[in-house]
């Protein structure tokens, strides 16, 4: 079992190096963070689903992730998992790993969102490889507690 | 040379003769017998030229009972092809006995065959839409008199096909393409997400798959799972 705390070190060097302000100085480029997360998606869920059988539907694969991949990553599970059977998905974590280690409380709460791309990023890649053209959004609702929606392009 | 000294040789032997004995009670022996044609005197002068790392690995294959050495050679030399798509329907790897040793099969033969392997892909496409079974392993999809096609298709949509002739008069267990294609679908994935350099749909370059591929066609003594 590898240590947890590797994982929580590496992203932090991650978002250090990866995230540079962008032309319009109120937001950030998480896009190269993003697409890091994408391609470590794609191919840890590869690995993961080596001996799974294969999926019914969208709700299978959303609950797959929301189970067995958040739980080889993050050692735990999403909280909560909703979706409008149309395509979105709202998935609640109450306490994200990245998050909890920063604060609590609303101090640092403008610069939480770039520590949320990485994962956005892990998701998409996921559901890249499963076949589902998506778009990950992350908010930080309540520190240390946040939210990701799962919109799924149907082609 | 008698049984006894032989066993006071050395400790090697005698775990081997432990495999053996324990192979009388199932019946991959009787087969293994057949196969090699092995009198009592013979087998006793097999387990002394073995060598001890040899012993081991003889020992570890007889361990696993339900392991059939014999079906699995037999098995494995009749293999005609091997293909792995990607879940993007663009074949990444394909090896046919043709490439191997170009006298067993005319070039005819192998596009004929090729052409046989693309048409059972609309045939896991059906089988993609059931919702029963949903074992990676989907058995046996396609049969002519002169071949069979066993396939795998993963939860991310990798398709491997295997085509196996059946002129060979064996009848072929189904646990030995399940077995082969897993050890496949193992390896594939192992090249596509440890390595660093592959790109995702390109085409699979591996010694390490090539080596494996090669134990399947037979053509290596390698029966390890």
């Amino acid at each position: 079992m590898i240590d947890e705390v590797l994982l929580d070190l590496l992203h932090i060097e991650l978002v250090n190096t990866l995230v540079t302000p962008s032309s319009n100085k109120s937001e950030l480029n998480v896009t190269e963070l993003e697409n890091v997360g994408h391609s470590t998606g794609y191919r840890l869920i590869e690995r993961i689903t080596k001996d799974s059988h294969r999926f019914k539907d969208e709700l299978d694969i959303m609950k797959f992730i929301c189970k067995d991949f958040w739980s080889v990553i993050f050692k735990k599970q999403i909280d909560n998992l909703r979706t409008n059977h149309q395509g979105i998905y709202v998935l609640l974590d109450h306490r994200f790993r990245f998050i909890s280690n920063i604060s609590s409380s609303k101090q640092f709460i403008e610069l939480m969102p770039k520590y949320l791309a990485f994962s956005c990023g892990l998701i998409r890649g996921a559901l890249g490889n499963l076949g589902f053209n998506a778009i990950v959004t992350g908010e930080v609702v309540k520190p240390p507690s946040c939210r990701f929606q799962v919109q799924i392009n149907k082609t | 040379m008698e049984l006894p000294t032989i066993i006071k040789m050395v400790p090697s032997v005698i775990l081997s003769f432990h495999g053996l004995l324990m192979a009388f009670h199932g019946d991959i022996c009787e087969s293994y017998f057949n196969f090699f044609k092995c009198s009592a005197r013979k087998l006793q002068h097999l387990i002394i030229s073995l060598s001890n790392a040899a012993i081991l690995k003889f020992k570890s294959i007889l361990d696993k009972s339900e392991w059939d050495v014999v079906g699995c050679l037999q098995f494995r030399m009749s293999v005609l092809a091997l293909v792995i798509v990607n879940s993007d329907n663009y074949p990444v790897f394909i090896k046919t006995r043709h490439d191997y040793d170009k006298s067993k099969m005319s070039a005819e033969e192998n596009m004929n065959i090729l052409y046989n392997m693309n048409a059972t892909l609309d045939i896991i496409e059906e089988r993609q839409g059931q919702n029963q079974n949903r074992d990676p392993y989907l058995g046996l999809l396609n049969q002519c008199e002169s071949y069979k096609i066993y396939g795998l298709l993963s939860a991310t949509r990798i398709k491997i096909l295997l085509m196996v002739s059946t002129n060979v008069s064996v009848m072929f267990r189904d646990s030995e393409a399940r077995s082969t294609l897993k050890q496949l679908y193992s390896s594939y994935i192992d090249v596509t997400t440890y390595n660093p350099f592959y790109c995702p749909g390109s085409e699979v370059q591996s010694k390490k798959l090539e080596e494996l591929v090669k134990s399947v066609f037979g053509l290596t003594a390698d029966y390890n799972r």
